[in-house]
């Protein structure tokens, strides 16, 4: 491996911003579970969950950016897929990281964590533990799919060789256990009925968080690279970001043909107009997060690399939303309860995020996401 | 509305995947031995509000008073980790009626569903019961429960989940729940579901103008242990319409049905989709 040419850099400043963030977000956590829940959160017996396990169900879809593209690239043969597998698998790697970590400080027995690994306990009527047994398998796919990247550095080929020689079946492994964990998340709140709003709940939850998860996953994949390759100075392809932009679109699409059609289905478009808060999110979700992308992608701004990483950063911004709604506001409590995340939780949450985009970049700078001998094809 | 889009899906659910699901509406549900389980009865027009069933419910169990920040008792305002049922008063327009709170013991508890590592289970005699060597502090039971029940500790640094075991400690040697043997009043009283359902029914019907025509537990949720009588409508005693359906029906079918096709069909569409995409690359 000889890419890495770039000369020595000072760090930049974003680097101690980051790096300070996550030291706070990590000092934090570790208060966190030396403390307990009652110091540290606002939650409570009406609000069981929130801030923490909504930024896990959004950050699950982003992460998706990984199986995604593996999917296109190794399965549907997409070469031009394959040059931003790397990024991508990293994106899938950190954001899964950033997950767990999310998820540590909001389980309440977490010194009992292993608890969901062992076979005489694991329950899998619950769609949760399909999920917490499906991120902790996936992460090691993630693991071996990245691998190489970090491992080429030192030139060490053994590993190297083995994983590119099974990578069919670890991505294929990869791709199916996202597409059940994907769904399991929307699965989880189908048991919610009596509490998740009606805006959200619908017996095609699992279907919806699927699609959220194809389309988030290349959004995110293109605002990833996007970044990743201005920042590394690195030119774009132009065409491939416009097919990009098309793929997440149609999905895009898709979801609201489908969300539309279940409302209606339901004879719930109403609640669109009449359910206050609830209607305002749904809008914005529905504006910010799915009309605004399409138009961006499907005009002429659609055409450039600019216009699809707008329109994928408004699709996250969509998602969050969306998750932020299903995950906590959505499910309803006594109306005299109240829940606003503690400072403890934004500051940890926003620490452990900042962690993981430091990773990315230092990964970045010092690994080769795209290597040269991928373009030449 | 929503049972009818229930029912469509269903339908296209039995469609695909009909073999896949039948075998598990039998398992569903505590079935015909729900009968046997022991179960409690509640009657409002017997309960006068005394409260030593909630004395008694925190002495057996261990549960300290609640007390106001000057260390003064003071009767608690709801169900919390250190009150697992509670004495409620209903008023308005002159009609008044007292109700207990309580876990309700679902004959097909959410909670038992949804708990990832089966901290939460059903027994064979009936109470749902608890163990917390096994949770993991998730919440996801206290987010299913429609009774709001579950409680959490929260000011513990390794908080367990708290509710009403139904004393499964005082079944286990032939007595009844603490709460059910302290009534003065026979307002709770205790034994099997068959027969306390056989006796509130009798009631209705030697006094049909005391009581609401419905027994609370009996279908709703797909039946609890703990039945209700009223003479107040029992929305008004914070009791939600639930259907009589199981709670956990529509996820666990989802689950037995898209579990199997991911995991059969998923591999089969990959290696579909990688032959055509050969095959294109071949021919290109």
């Amino acid at each position: 491996m000889t890419a890495v040419t770039q000369k020595k850099q000072s760090i930049p400043i974003s680097f101690y911003v980051l790096g300070l963030l996550t030291i706070v977000g990590v000092g934090l956590g570790i208060y966190r579970l030396a403390v307990g829940l009652g110091p540290t959160t606002n939650l409570s017996d009406h609000y069981p969950w929130g801030l923490w396990i909504a930024l896990d169900v959004f950050l699950i879809p982003v992460a998706g950016a990984a199986f995604t593209v593996s999917a296109i690239s190794h399965f549907f043969g997409r070469e031009d897929y394959h040059k931003i597998l790397r990024p991508a698998v990293l994106t899938g790697f950190l954001g899964y990281g950033a997950v767990v970590a999310i998820l540590v400080l909001d389980l309440g027995r977490w010194h009992q964590f292993y608890s969901i690994l062992l076979p005489p306990r694991i329950n899998l009527h619950s769609f949760l533990e399909e999920v917490a047994l499906s991120v902790t398998l996936y992460t090691m796919v993630l693991i071996l799919e990245l691998a190489p990247t970090i491992l080429e550095k030192w030139n060490i080929e053994l590993p190297i060789r083995l994983i590119e020689r099974g990578i069919m079946l670890i991505s294929g492994l990869g791709i199916l256990i996202s597409t059940i964990h994907q769904s399991s998340i929307g699965s989880m709140f189908l048991i919610l009925e009596h509490r998740l709003h009606p805006l959200w709940w619908t017996p095609i939850i699992p279907l919806l968080c699927l699609t959220q998860a194809l389309f988030g996953g290349i959004a995110a994949a293109a605002v990833v690279v996007k970044l990743t390759r201005d920042k590394l100075g690195l030119s774009l392809d132009n065409e491939f970001f416009v097919k990009m932009g098309k793929l997440f679109g149609i999905l895009l699409a898709f979801y609201l043909v489908c969300k539309v059609g279940d409302w209606l289905l339901a004879g719930e478009l109403g609640l669109l107009f009449s359910s206050g808060l609830y209607s305002l999110l749904a809008w914005m979700e529905l504006i910010l997060g799915v009309g605004l992308p399409l138009v961006i992608i499907f005009s002429k701004l659609g055409k450039r690399p600019v216009g699809v990483f707008w329109a994928g950063i408004w699709v996250i911004i969509g998602l969050f939303v969306h998750r932020l709604t299903m995950g906590w506001v959505g499910l309803q409590a006594p109306v005299w309860a109240t829940y606003v995340p503690h400072w403890i939780e934004v500051v940890s949450s926003v620490g452990i995020i900042a962690g993981a985009v430091l990773v990315y970049a230092v990964i970045a700078r010092s690994f080769n996401l795209f290597p040269e001998h991928e373009h030449s094809h | 509305m929503s049972l009818n889009r229930r029912q469509f899906i269903k339908l296209a659910g039995l469609g695909v995947g009909g073999a896949l699901i039948s075998p598990q509406v039998a398992l569903a549900s505590g079935g015909v031995d729900a009968e046997n389980r022991m179960a409690m009865l509640y009657d409002t027009t017997k309960c006068i509000g005394c409260r030593p069933c909630q004395n008694a419910c925190k002495d057996w169990n261990g549960n300290p008073a609640e007390v106001d920040p000057s260390g003064l008792y003071d009767a608690p305002m709801e169900l919390s980790a250190d009150t697992w049922t509670l004495i409620q008063l209903y008023e308005e327009n002159g009609t008044s009626s007292f109700v207990k709170h309580q876990c309700m013991h679902c004959l097909d508890p959410a909670c038992v569903s949804v708990c990832p590592v089966h901290a939460l289970q059903k027994t064979a005699q009936g109470p749902v019961t608890y163990d917390p060597k096994r949770c993991i502090g998730c919440r996801y039971c206290m987010i299913a429960c429609p009774f709001s029940v579950p409680r959490f500790e929260w000011d513990e640094t390794l908080p367990v989940i708290a509710k009403c075991t139904f004393c499964n400690d005082r079944l286990a040697v032939g007595d009844g729940p603490a709460c059910a043997e302290v009534c003065p009043t026979g307002a709770i009283t205790w034994g099997k579901r068959g027969e306390l359902l056989t006796e509130a029914e009798k009631r209705l019907a030697d006094h049909p103008d005391k009581y609401v025509d419905y027994i609370y537990g009996k279908d709703d949720a797909g039946g609890t242990s703990v039945l209700y009588l009223s003479h107040v409508p029992f929305e008004k005693l914070g009791f939600p319409e639930l259907g009589s359906e199981p709670l956990p029906e529509l996820s666990e079918k989802t689950g037995l049905f898209v579990l199997p096709t991911l995991l059969i069909g998923g591999p089969l569409i990959l290696a579909g989709i990688r032959y055509m995409a050969q095959q294109r690359g071949e021919e290109g």
